[in-house]
């Protein structure tokens, strides 16, 4: 029977209200010690934005958009969002060792191949790349942390973001199920 | 020692990175034990199949602002001093949408996807190179969104400021839609045909 | 399973609740700098001795006397109807709600003026606007009321007023007989003096 796979493997992620609530706590905790909420999509822009500095500076410092992260005395790169994304990615990398799901390998649908979902996986992330710098960051910075500082930005993201997935599901049901 | 404590002194500003990388630690950890790492189980959300996103995001949301509001309540942090993300109308629904899109496409977004990266996922490899490339294509556009990006400015205001509620009346408000969430998509997961991941 | 998630539910519920009826803490704003610094330069916040005297024997109820010396010399002695709040009291816990209530005159004193202007400043900072000193504080109550000091033959008729006043306020706090009337030149007449902020005279 299916459902016993899908049982066996849900064992062995954690309960979804546990995780839920786990998450809070260290957004809480984040909150306390910094005044700040998470966030993740601005550690990539820091990297674009060191990259270009390092390839054309002038480039960089001219342009009215990456001038505004550059700044004299901290090197994109030494940022608070960075250093939390290298955490990020020790924590997953731990809990995905001690869970047995460490392996290089990518995941899709059985009814499309392998190169379909890297190539929408490619398209998804230019996507969304594009739209994290319009709204100003992503589901864990924007939409988590603003809901739980009440902010309007929070929820509009929330709104926005999933609402568009499923505004749009219709069209990738193919890809998925 | 009132919170938040960098900003209030209390914690040096050398602590911060440190601190990042702790509290990245923890946010990966919990994000990949929930199982965000995979992106059909993310996708399970807008499909009826796995509502884990919705379990795992209501409940940190609210988790994080009761316990802020309460932190408020017993002067353990002063809540003025909390970051208020500033709302942009135009460009936060423009963008929201894109990302939308983009999350059906990928199966992923930026926290996910470093996880998924963490233990092997080609495909979270990909979404992130692709995220790259996008930040770069709008950063080498901008004159022309730069518009878009700055209009309908309305300042870090508060979504319960703008309903007319109090934090607390908000907050109740919040729960229930929660719950009844949590209720209903319990009822739906039933019923969707399941799909093996 | 099903059990423990209706417990949680509930008990969110009533997180939630809790936020919505708990009634709102009192954020009181402190006095800006500005604004203590320029209550600071207004001698205006100083009492002197006889209006104390005067209040007290007038039964003032709108008066609070705070004696912000040590518990033993509180104890040891003070002004009749005085409440000993000791200045490290004063340091470590915030006042606004015990120290509001009906009362529109607190007027702090110590032996001098010394302890009471530092009480002053911490209760000033907690944005209280009837904080008072008196003047010369016990030191100078035992001057002007306890022991006045007679004026001159020559001195003008308020000063000889005031010392009447002072004699009558002596006899009243350390329970003496009535004094015996002497027959003096000129009338004497008690006025009675009108609540004025003004600079405070005839102190020590």
């Amino acid at each position: 029977m299916t459902n016993s796979n899908i049982i066996d493997r849900s064992k062995r992620y954690t309960n979804p209200y546990l995780s839920g609530f786990l998450l809070g706590m260290v957004l809480l905790a984040t909150f306390y010690i910094t005044g700040r909420g998470l966030g993740a999509s601005g550690a990539i822009k820091s990297t674009v934005v060191a990259t270009v500095a390092t390839v054309s500076e002038s480039h960089a410092a001219g342009s009215d958009y990456y001038s505004k992260f550059i700044s004299d005395d901290n090197h994109p790169m030494n940022n608070w969002l960075v250093f939390q994304v290298i955490g990020v990615l020790a924590g997953a990398f731990l809990s995905g060792a001690l869970a047995g799901r460490l392996k290089l390998k990518v995941e899709h649908s059985p009814k499309i191949s392998s190169r379909t979902r890297l190539i929408m996986a490619g398209i998804g992330g230019l996507l969304f790349g594009i739209g994290s710098q319009l709204g100003r960051g992503c589901t864990s910075g924007t939409a988590l942390s603003g809901m739980a500082s009440m902010a309007l930005a929070g929820f509009i993201a929330l709104l926005t973001i999933f609402g568009g997935g499923y505004l749009f599901a219709y069209f990738f049901r193919k890809f998925w199920i | 020692m009132t919170g938040p404590l960098i900003p209030m002194g209390i914690i040096g500003q050398g602590w911060d990175l440190v601190i990042a990388l702790l509290i990245g630690m923890a946010f990966g950890y919990v994000l990949e034990s929930a199982g965000f790492s995979s992106s059909r189980k993310l996708a399970g959300v807008f499909y009826g199949y796995d509502f884990t996103v919705l379990r795992v995001f209501f409940t940190a949301a609210i988790t994080a602002m009761v316990g802020l509001l309460y932190f408020g309540y017993m002067g353990w942090i002063d809540l003025s001093m909390i970051y208020v993300n500033p709302t942009f109308l135009i460009a936060a629904i423009v963008g929201g949408l894109i990302m939308g899109l983009g999350f059906i496409a990928g199966g992923y977004c930026p926290g996910t996807s470093m996880c998924g990266v963490a233990i092997g996922k080609i495909d979270a490899m990909v979404f992130t190179g692709g995220m790259f490339v996008g930040i770069l294509i709008f950063s080498e556009a901008f004159p022309l969104i730069q518009g878009i990006y700055e209009s309908h400015s309305l300042g870090a205001v508060k979504v319960n400021e703008v309903l007319g509620l109090s934090t607390g009346t908000f907050a109740l408000l919040l729960i229930i839609v929660a719950l009844l969430a949590f209720i209903i998509t319990r009822i739906v997961e039933n019923k969707v045909k399941k799909v093996e991941y | 399973m099903k059990k423990a998630y209706y417990i949680m539910a509930v008990f969110l519920l009533l997180l939630g609740i809790g936020l919505v009826i708990l009634p709102d803490r009192e954020h009181y704003d402190e006095a800006s700098p500005r604004e203590l610094l320029s209550d600071l330069r207004n001698p205006s916040r100083f009492i002197s001795t006889d209006k104390v005297a005067e209040m007290i024997i007038d039964q003032d109820p709108t008066l609070l006397l705070v004696d912000v010396r040590d518990m033993y010399d509180f104890l040891d002695y003070s002004l009749p109807g005085a409440h000993g709040i000791p200045l490290e009291e004063i340091l470590m816990y915030k006042w606004v709600d015990s120290l509001s209530y009906d009362r529109s005159k607190i007027v702090l004193f110590s032996n001098s003026d010394i302890l009471a202007d530092q009480a002053w400043i911490l209760l000033k900072r907690e944005n209280h606007n009837n904080i008072h000193i008196m003047k010369g504080g016990l030191n100078c109550w035992f001057e002007t009321i306890i022991q006045p000091s007679p004026p001159a033959e020559t001195a003008a008729n308020e000063e000889i007023d005031l010392y009447q006043f002072r004699k009558g306020a002596s006899i009243y706090f350390l329970g003496g007989a009535a004094p015996v009337e002497q027959e003096t030149g000129s009338q004497t007449v008690i006025v009675k003096r009108k609540n004025k902020t003004k600079v405070v005279e005839g102190g020590c």
